[in-house]
């Protein structure tokens, strides 16, 4: 009965400047969670597109950087299909860029009519960043919006992936040279000379590898945390998921593993950018990829300081959300 | 002397026993009176003592039989021995989240005996009502479980379950599930039309449902007359599609049940 009782606890609820509703945008066979968060005066909304594939944004509001956000605007944390608690049974032949594209289209039109925002955002991390360039690609798309976040975007996983073997590899000679459990890192070198080219099956090892050479995640002791609720999801569904979004994600047919690379077609974004790039970055370094990304795109109105955000490895807007909390509001406010 | 063989002849009809060979029950009417006449003889005419005895002697040898075959022959053939079950259940779906995540839920069910074998346990007389009950039945049952901002499922399966009880009253069941489940979005969905507007749409999935639990509980009917039971237990199901994948549940359940015993020959 306690756990009865438990189960039935309200939510807690926003103070009156605050607004928390929760949505479900169906498109075709997938009902996409959606939530609103944030300001509820603001028309100005921030589309957050979740990273993975597979992963979820419905945790991620935990992250303390999205509190002082959504003082200011409206916060929209959605699930790709196949992602996180999206529910509904989706086919592998609808796991593509291009059905992926089109969902967050259905989300950029909800959040200006149903979540009343007429200026929209879009911040990308790493999968989500390479679908947020593959959804700029079209000028229907940029039309809609005011401005993206690319944060450490996957726009060339195809490249980008073999670069971060090689980072693992550079790592991993590292970790041999001060004599740091060499066994271990030899069998390392060991995996990547066997998986000259990394794909899917792969890459569940080589986030492994990553973590422990902080790839991922470097300024951690800086990463803070609030309380939120969540829905009550089943958890083997986040977890199944997991699996099923970068096993079947295809773009034109082809795993996006080593197919995805949209460096040709970055000249044809010509809305406002702001790419942010974390130093540490070993799932994407920053070196070669950011570079590429700012000599091919587009827009002319391209904000990026290859100084800023030392600490951070693959999600600046965690390692360091405090200078990450004032460049966003600048680039927002300047754009809006 | 005979009304009280019928209460007792009465009482295991009740107990879903047919006592066809209750010890000689006419045969030991007619000795009685046999008895009652040579008492009278024996006190008038001054019989000797060896001959009641005797008498005696031949009674107890027969009753000495008839216990030792009261085992077999105890039997339910010829008697509508019915049992129907109706349970209300509260129902906890787990998810083993840190901090754990569990949703409510309520399930109603009726259930139908469709077997019934008893097992005669060996008591300290021949009139010992010490049964065990071994049963089958089909329970339909309606239920749903609540998932605040994700979904509700409302499920609907035609149980099968095997129920065994002890002669004390308490019982395990063992159920196997196959139904269909239903799930409705717990929040508003929208929907882009062609016009790019959005609307208000209702929108659920179906999915199959496949499962087993276990239970354990107290059949208060079974002894003591009062037509209650109490039931607990822990099952899992799995719902089927989600993404071409089966979707496991973790469930707890704790139920009451209202018993209707009906005996009819």
């Amino acid at each position: 009965m306690v756990a009865l009782f438990s189960a039935c606890s309200p939510d807690p609820k926003p103070d009156g400047s605050q607004i928390d509703n929760y949505y479900f945008v169906k498109v075709g066979d997938a009902a996409l969670p959606v939530r609103v968060c944030g300001n509820i005066n603001s028309d100005i909304a921030i589309v957050f597109v979740h990273g993975g594939p597979g992963g979820t944004a419905q945790t991620e509001r935990s992250i303390v950087y999205w509190k002082e956000m959504e003082k200011f605007y409206k916060v929209i944390y959605w699930d790709q299909r196949g992602s996180g608690l999206t529910q509904g049974n989706i086919k592998p032949s609808e796991m593509t860029i291009e059905q992926f594209s089109e969902d967050l289209d259905n989300i950029v039109d909800f959040t200006k009519q149903v979540a009343k925002a007429s200026k929209v955002f879009l911040h990308g991390i790493s999968w989500g960043g390479g679908l947020s360039t593959y959804y700029l690609l079209d000028t229907a798309h940029q039309r809609k919006l005011n401005g993206a976040i690319l944060e450490c975007p996957a726009y060339d996983i195809k490249n980008g992936i073999q670069l971060s073997a090689q980072w693992m590899v550079h790592k991993a000679d590292s970790m041999i040279a001060i004599n740091s459990n060499i066994a271990y890192w030899q069998n390392c070198k060991l995996f990547y000379a066997q998986h000259p080219v990394l794909t899917y099956y792969e890459f569940k090892q080589h986030q492994n590898y990553l973590n422990q050479v902080k790839g991922i995640a470097f300024n951690t002791t800086n990463i803070q945390y609030q309380t939120i609720s969540v829905p009550r999801g089943e958890l083997q569904l986040v977890a199944n998921n997991a699996e099923y979004a970068p096993k079947e994600l295809t773009i034109n047919g082809n795993s996006i593993f080593t197919a995805l690379d949209l460096t040709a077609e970055l000249n044809k974004i010509k809305l406002p950018v702001m790419l942010v790039w974390g130093a540490q970055d070993g799932l994407l370094p920053k070196n070669n990829l950011a570079q590429k990304f700012l000599s091919n795109v587009g827009s002319d109105d391209v904000t990026f300081d290859n100084n800023k955000y030392p600490l951070s490895a693959h999600i600046p807007h965690a390692e360091e959300w405090q200078q990450f909390n004032i460049d966003a509001k600048i680039f927002i406010e300047s754009h809006k | 002397m005979r009304g009280a063989f019928s209460i007792k002849l009465r009482m295991c009809y009740f107990r879903g026993i047919i006592p066809q060979y209750i010890p000689n029950t006419d045969n030991f009417y007619l000795l009685c009176i046999v008895i009652k006449k040579c008492t009278y003889t024996i006190c008038m005419k001054k019989i000797t003592f060896p001959c009641l005895l005797v008498f005696f002697l031949l009674y107890a040898g027969n009753a000495s039989a008839q216990d030792d075959k009261y085992k077999d022959l105890i039997k339910t053939e010829g008697l509508k021995n019915k049992k129907w079950i109706t349970t209300l259940s509260l129902l906890s779906d787990f998810e083993f989240l840190n901090p754990a995540n569990i949703n409510p839920g309520l399930s109603v069910s009726a259930g139908m005996r469709i077997l019934y074998k008893p097992k005669i346990k060996e008591g300290k007389s021949a009139y010992s009502k010490r049964v065990a009950e071994r049963e089958i039945y089909v329970k339909p049952t309606f239920g749903y479980i609540y998932r605040k901002r994700f979904n509700t499922g409302f499920f609907f399966i035609p149980e099968l379950a095997y129920r065994h009880t002890m002669v004390k009253g308490f019982f395990v069941e063992v159920n196997a599930d196959v139904g269909y489940l239903y799930n409705k979005l717990n929040a508003p969905v929208y929907e882009r039309q062609p016009d790019g507007t959005f609307t208000e749409v209702n929108y659920g999935f179906h999915n199959l449902l496949v499962g087993g639990k276990l239970m354990g509980g107290y059949d208060f009917s079974k002894n003591k007359k009062t037509p209650l039971a109490i039931n607990f237990g822990a099952g899992v199901f799995y719902r089927y599609p989600s993404n071409q994948k089966w979707i496991r549940h973790i469930y707890t359940e704790v139920g009451l049940s209202y018993v209707f015993r009906r005996i009819k020959e």
